[in-house]
């Protein structure tokens, strides 16, 4: 029982860790713009969501306002500096971003202060499910469902609308998208908005979870990193599997052996790294 | 025919990217001594076979020996000690070193394990120096020795190229396509060039300007698709039908001297 | 042409002695000075891998705090001297690092960087778990200054000169390296590394060991900051360590070593300046290092030959890099 608990647990978890990466993945794909703030849209997610419950608005408000914050920010970033570096080198993107990722940080220390805060779950899914023996908080439950809906969501968008014809087909060349008359910078910054909003929504959605503080933009960094890097750049399903590996065996883990469960995210990306050169399922 | 063990031989040779066979069923050898071209429409495997042949790419099936030796599955850099070196189609120096550095580092490449050790200093007296300097004017590039490889004209950096090969003291030199982009006067010294190092190294090159091959070459392969179409001296390889068939309209012909 | 990089390397070391010489004169802190140039040290190591081999390591924290560690350990729980402490403490650095580039060099550009920032995580969750080694949170504390032979290292400025000696042998050996043919050969990975193997160097050794050097003088440097503080923190190895080390290396600008020594002590003495002023300075570094990244690509070395140049005798000066383009060349990032 504990084990389904975990397993559940591990695909909750997993679900956020997919969200946090496809959005990484998918900046990659189309813009090969190397995103190392992507941590910081996650922490924005999750402290613009305690602050506005702190406000008084209420918790669904917030977890719908919140990513539209992230993403429009994202998407002002885009437009004023991001976009006049994407044809610079990779190397470029890293520091550039992880400057705007320390500037994030310190921000929110400055408005929040450094120790961080709860955010309570809301009121309708405070409390838990009953199946049997099986017992399990409903907000979790609920992350799992509206993560799964949104997977399916983007999955349409990408292999299913006009919008995602262009992602990919940019993907593969940015010069044909823009010789179809397409207006690409229009579609970078949608592109990168959507991105970072997936990241805060992850953030929004774990707040009540794990609670606030101005660190865990780092530590999701790393573990987006790690997904990727396990699933492949650039491939949503990369980012869907190795997402719900790295969350499952995270929780599972966190039953043998609570405090190396957080390590043994890395290890396995150091075995596959060993024997997989492009991850599960990515392109270079 | 003399049977003597050629240089480099392929049997089988064949490279596949995913699905896509860039090279399949290759069976070539290179005699000692001898300058040997390879030619064919672009999209024919050329640049596949060198990659295949200096282990840039890893055979996907068949073999590869160097003087009987089987390499086939020796690695890029390893390769090199055993006495083969190659210019590139699409020149690849180090741009922001000098030429007689990038020439060093070259003749360095034939010792790395020289190199690895991080307290030696850049012998100032060194072979690899040495040779640097004797490719230099073999090249004609003593005048630029200082000069940062990425601001040489295109032609001498096409030279450069060809030294970086000739700097590793190889048996058997891969040049792919040492004139590609060069000016009329730049070709005819590369001609020259290629002639002089036949006589005390194995070349072997890719060229689409005829009036090379034909004219200097022993002997020609032509590739087409991936695979040999014909092989002979360049008389035989002209007046071949086959030959004249896949290259109706896109061969510059050269004269035959 | 080796007398030219002789001078340049000489001029160098004799602005790096002199930094040494001039610390004491105008700070009133050992402690800071000692600070400024252990983490000239930290930052030299990674410009050996950033600035000659083209390899962005987020991986420097996890050498630093494990000298940390091993120095402390080593001192608290042994009675063997200061000395051995300190080459422990490299060799630790040395053998992990050895470690980490083996397995992330596995993959190239971003991705490298990417797995080097995991394993920035992973050796941080590592020091965590380990609590009763590492001391968790709190570190480890107490950790003695034993004198070396006769000399006492208690007073800070009495450190402060074994510090200055140490590094001062530190930056020649760095420069040794630099300078070697495996130095030559590091600048030609980063310039062209495809061109590199095709010319016969296995380039994974010449990383990896480029790697081992990077993380035993940053491993040296780590347990010199333990003692210096007496505590081996758990922020030493945390992700913020990495990120320091590496601002430093690039406002310093990676053209030569020396330019990180001017990062590092601008990063220490200002974040000393400013905290005291401002807690949150840490907003500034960060556009600095956006700054820098985009506009000032050479650094304060940059800013420094610039000025130099713009003086009347400055045009004939010879302490122009030998390395043009500090940041590496990689393959193109593409968009609009």
């Amino acid at each position: 029982m504990i084990y389904l608990f975990q397993l559940v647990n591990g695909i909750g978890l997993g679900m956020l860790y997919f969200l946090l990466a496809v959005g990484l993945s998918i900046i990659f794909g189309l813009l090969h713009f190397v995103n190392f703030a992507h941590g910081a849209f996650y922490l924005l997610g999750a402290y613009l969501v305690y602050d506005l419950t702190e406000r008084g608005l209420n918790f669904w408000a917030a977890l719908l306002v919140a990513p539209i914050i992230v993403a429009g920010l994202a998407a002002l970033t885009e437009s004023v500096l991001l976009r006049r570096i994407y044809h610079l080198p990779h190397t470029f993107h890293i520091l550039v971003t992880v400057g705007l990722a320390l500037m994030v940080q310190e921000l929110v220390i400055i408005l929040w202060g450094p120790v961080g805060g709860n955010v309570s779950t809301p009121g309708a899914l405070s409390g838990v499910l009953i199946l049997g023996d099986f017992i399990y908080p409903q907000y979790r439950l609920f992350v799992i469902g509206l993560t799964l809906v949104l997977a399916i969501g983007l999955w349409w968008l990408l292999e299913g609308t006009r919008l995602g014809a262009v992602v990919r087909a940019g993907s593969e060349s940015i010069d044909m998208v823009s010789l179809l008359g397409i207006d690409i910078v229009r579609v970078n910054t949608a592109v990168f908005a959507l991105g970072a909003g997936l990241a805060g929504l992850a953030g929004a959605l774990a707040a009540p979870i794990r609670g606030v503080e101005p660190f865990m933009g780092v530590e999701a960094l790393g573990i987006a990193f790690v997904v990727v890097v396990i699933g492949g750049m650039g491939s949503y399903t990369g980012a869907l599997i190795a997402g719900l590996l790295v969350g499952i065996v995270q929780s599972i883990m966190t039953t043998l052996w609570p405090e190396g469960a957080r390590l043994m995210i890395y290890l396995g990306m150091g075995l596959v790294i060993l024997t997989m050169p492009r991850g599960l399922l990515g392109r270079a | 025919m003399s049977t003597q063990t050629p240089i480099l031989a392929a049997e089988k040779l064949g490279v596949r990217y995913g699905s896509f066979l860039a090279l399949s069923d290759v069976t070539l050898s290179i005699k000692p001594n001898t300058i040997h071209s390879v030619i064919g429409p672009n999209g024919a495997g050329k640049t596949t076979l060198f990659h295949a042949l200096t282990g840039r790419v890893r055979a996907s099936s068949g073999r590869i020996t160097l003087n009987g030796r089987d390499i086939t599955h020796v690695s890029d850099d390893k390769r090199v000690p055993l006495g083969i070196a190659r210019s590139f189609q699409v020149t690849s120096l180090f741009q922001n070193l000098t030429v007689r550095e990038n020439l060093r580092l070259a003749a360095q490449g034939r010792t790395p394990l020289q190199a690895l050790a991080p307290w030696r200093g850049v012998d100032l007296h060194g072979s690899a120096l040495a040779i640097a300097d004797e490719v230099m004017e073999r090249l004609e590039l003593t005048h630029v020795s200082e000069r940062a490889a990425g601001e040489l004209s295109h032609g001498q950096q096409r030279r450069l190229e060809v030294g970086m090969a000739v700097a590793a003291k190889p048996r058997l030199i891969l040049l792919d396509e040492p004139t590609s982009g060069m000016g009329i006067d730049d070709v005819e010294a590369m001609k020259a060039l290629i002639r002089d190092l036949g006589r005390d190294h194995t070349v072997l090159f890719i060229e689409h300007n005829m009036g090379i091959v034909m004219n200097i070459s022993d002997t020609v392969t032509v590739m087409r698709a991936g695979r040999v179409l014909v092989e002979g001296p360049p008389a035989v390889v002209r007046d071949d039908p086959e030959v004249r068939r896949a290259y109706l309209g896109n061969m510059i012909t050269g004269d035959l001297a | 042409m080796r007398a030219a990089i002789m001078n340049r390397a000489s001029l160098h070391f004799v602005l790096a002695a002199l930094v040494a010489i001039a610390l004491p004169l105008f700070m009133r802190s050992g402690t800071l000075a000692s600070e400024v140039l252990i983490f000239a040290m930290a930052a030299a190591a990674c410009n050996l891998l950033l600035g000659y081999t083209g390899l962005l390591s987020f991986g420097q924290g996890i050498f630093f705090g494990l000298g940390s560690y091993a120095a402390g350990l080593t001192l608290l729980h042994t009675s063997l001297p200061l000395g051995v402490a300190l080459v422990l403490a490299a060799i630790a650095g040395a053998v992990v690092a050895t470690g980490v580039g083996w397995l992330s060099i596995r993959r190239q550009g971003v991705y490298f960087v990417m797995l080097t920032l995991a394993f920035s995580q992973f050796f941080y969750f590592l020091a965590y778990t380990f609590k009763d080694i590492t001391g968790g949170d709190n570190g480890l504390l107490n950790i003695p200054r034993p004198a070396i032979g006769p000399f006492s290292l208690g007073g800070s400025w009495a450190y402060y000169a074994f510090v200055a000696v140490l590094f001062l042998l530190v930056f020649a050996a760095l420069q040794r390296v630099a300078s070697s043919t495996f130095g030559r050969t590091l600048l030609a990975v980063r310039d062209n590394e495809e061109r590199a193997r095709a010319i016969g160097f296995p380039v994974r050794n010449f990383k990896i060991t480029a790697f081992a050097i990077s993380g035993a003088v940053t491993g040296l440097a780590g347990a010199l900051h333990a003692l210096l503080i007496g505590v081996a923190p758990l922020s030493n190895i945390e992700y913020h360590m990495s990120e320091s080390i590496l601002i430093m290396t690039i406002i310093g600008g990676t053209g030569n070593l020396f330019a990180s020594v001017l990062g590092a002590g601008f990063y220490v003495i200002v974040s000393d300046l400013l905290s005291s002023i401002w807690p949150r300075w840490l907003l500034l570094l960060g556009g600095l290092l956006i700054v820098v990244a985009l506009f000032m690509q050479k650094g304060l070395w940059g800013l420094l030959e610039r000025l130099v140049e713009a003086l009347p005798m400055g045009r004939k000066s010879s302490i122009k890099s030998s390395i043009e383009s500090p940041i590496p060349p990689e393959s193109e990032g593409r968009g609009i």
